[in-house]
């Protein structure tokens, strides 16, 4: 435990709960040797000309050729619009459904069977019906993502109204508060924890579900610029794009990590 | 008192009782409004078929035989690929939450690896191993062994020193330690995450069908798609949520049979 002395003890008992995120101890970066080893090893024994494992040396000048015909930019901004897009809208109507199931509780019963189907279904497998139905757009990309991604916020939304004190809702009672200033005064306060345990859950998967998405359809995006990559079999164009896809992931979980922390620390002192 | 008599009610009732009634009614509510509106014109969108064209469409599609053979070969890549990616993330796993060596020279590899969408292999897994089977087994258990491992090593760095000094009073050697003391404390989050790797594995076993391998539902799913014969692929898509529900309730019930003391944090730690 030595290497990890910089973040306090209290956080490490907290951050692994059931099946919260984990936030265990962060790991040494020697632990990169076995990946730097594999590199290194590629790059000795293997040749620039592979159909399916060439050098990770020709692996940059591919990319730098992709950005400079300005396909890389319209790449990223295809990903980066459909996850931003996505990430609000599943917040959104994650949200709205999770209180609506959580505070009443036929309702919960009523629609649970349905949500959870809609849940069990395969993302990969929505991709082809809204294609048929809404076409290669934008549109069809955001439903696919929306609908996979809104469950994690409904689920913790609808736990936090479940463990929501009723005495503060007793409160708005006394006070005469309108249904609008309880909601604004009472509920989305104290949801507020849930809702942002919720998205935190849910950013990597709108990520992972908008790459699958595009990798299926082709639509523009990173993805969709990755398995063309593999069709026209320029495989070292097929490497160098998902290096940008794992940097542009572990830029998203390192973003949430340090949202994360600094919402809850605050919290939580 | 009360315990008993219950007990001895038979099972028929039991099982009655359990069911949803509120929400079964939903669904076909839900099923005869959409037929209704579809009829009366009420929808107009052009590949949206009636539900009882989509049964009907089934119903062919079975009676032609080809059904069946299709889900096998889904049901079977996914459980093949499943197991044995739970057994190499178990191993890796259980390596790194034991080993604070193993654990100091890897563990950043793995979360970066980890960090790597595992969809954006399916591109590679097709250039390397072609539309095969094998692509569709590499791509399922390269992919569904992250979350089996993550949660192993969690689950064995969680165990109490309580346990693990017991295992050292005991003199149980490494493999002792392993089997009897910490497997049994790591499993409920194990089996969180073996959890998570079955669906996992459902989705990129259709996923690798869809646009690899030309076999099983997710391939017979895009054909429709490109013939658009909308009502077998409602079909074919009803049938893997299906699928995807009755593979975590068969997990759920087994997992009850092996820890049954933790069903309880079980079933709220997925739902």
């Amino acid at each position: 435990m030595t290497t990890t002395a910089f973040r306090p003890a209290t956080r490490a008992n907290r951050a692994v709960g059931p099946d919260g995120p984990q936030i265990g101890s962060r790991p040494p970066l020697r632990g990169l040797l076995p990946f730097v080893a594999l590199l290194v090893l590629w790059q000795l024994f293997g040749t620039d000309d592979s159909t399916f494992f060439p050098r990770p040396s020709t692996w940059l000048p591919a990319v730098v050729e992709f950005a400079e015909s300005g396909e890389l930019a319209t790449a990223l901004a295809g990903t980066a619009v459909t996850f931003t897009v996505g990430l609000l809208l599943a917040t959104a109507i994650g949200v709205v459904l999770g209180v609506v199931v959580g505070s009443v509780r036929f309702v919960d019963r009523m629609l649970n069977p349905f949500l959870e189907f809609v849940r069990a279904m395969p993302s990969s497998a929505q991709v082809p019906i809204f294609v048929l139905i809404l076409g290669f757009t934008e549109s069809m990309k955001l439903t696919v993502v929306v609908l996979t991604a809104m469950f994690p916020v409904l689920l913790s939304t609808r736990s936090g109204m479940r463990e929501m004190n009723p005495v503060l809702l007793d409160v708005a009672r006394t006070l005469h508060l309108s249904r609008y200033d309880r909601i604004r005064k009472i509920v989305v306060p104290s949801l507020f924890s849930s809702i942002l345990t919720g998205v935190r859950i849910a950013t990597p998967v709108v990520l992972i579900v908008t790459l699958i998405v595009e990798i299926l359809t082709q639509v523009p995006g990173l993805g969709g610029s990755l398995s063309l990559a593999q069709q026209y079999y320029q495989t070292s164009l097929a490497y160098g794009l998902i290096v940008i896809t794992t940097v542009v992931a572990l830029g998203v979980n390192i973003a949430i990590g340090l949202i994360d922390e600094r919402l809850f620390r605050h919290r939580r002192r | 008192m009360t315990t008993q008599a219950q007990r001895a009610r038979p099972l028929g009732p039991r099982l009655l009782a359990k069911i949803n009634l509120p929400g079964v009614t939903f669904l076909i509510v839900l099923f005869a409004v959409w037929e209704a509106a579809d009829r009366a014109g009420l929808i107009d969108l052009m590949f949206l078929p009636r539900p009882s064209e989509i049964l009907s469409a089934g119903a062919t599609l079975i009676a032609q035989n080809a059904f069946l053979p299709t889900v096998g070969h889904t049901v079977s890549v996914t459980l093949t690929g499943w197991a044995i990616a739970s057994c190499s993330g178990l191993m890796i796993g259980f390596a790194l939450g034991m080993s604070r060596r193993v654990w100091v020279y890897s563990m950043s590899t793995i979360e970066l690896f980890r960090a790597l969408p595992s969809v954006v292999l399916l591109p590679i897994a097709v250039l390397v191993f072609g539309f095969s089977v094998q692509m569709e087994l590499v791509l399922v258990i390269v992919s569904a062994q992250w979350p089996v491992m993550v949660s192993a090593v969690d689950g064995v760095r969680l165990v109490p020193q309580g346990l693990r000094d017991t295992a050292t009073t005991l003199r149980l050697g490494r493999l002792e330690t392993a089997r009897k003391i910490i497997l049994p404390a790591a499993l409920p989050k194990v089996l969180v995450g073996l959890r998570l790797s079955l669906a996992l594995s459902l989705i990129l076993t259709v996923a690798a069908e869809m646009l690899g391998n030309p076999a099983g539902m997710g391939n017979a799913l895009v054909e429709a798609q490109e013939a658009l014969q909308a009502d077998q692929m409602f079909f074919y898509f009803l049938s893997i949520g299906l699928l995807g529900v009755l593979l975590n309730a068969a997990f759920v019930f087994l997992a009850r049979l092996i820890a049954p003391g933790h069903h309880l944090r079980f079933a709220e730690a997925g739902s």
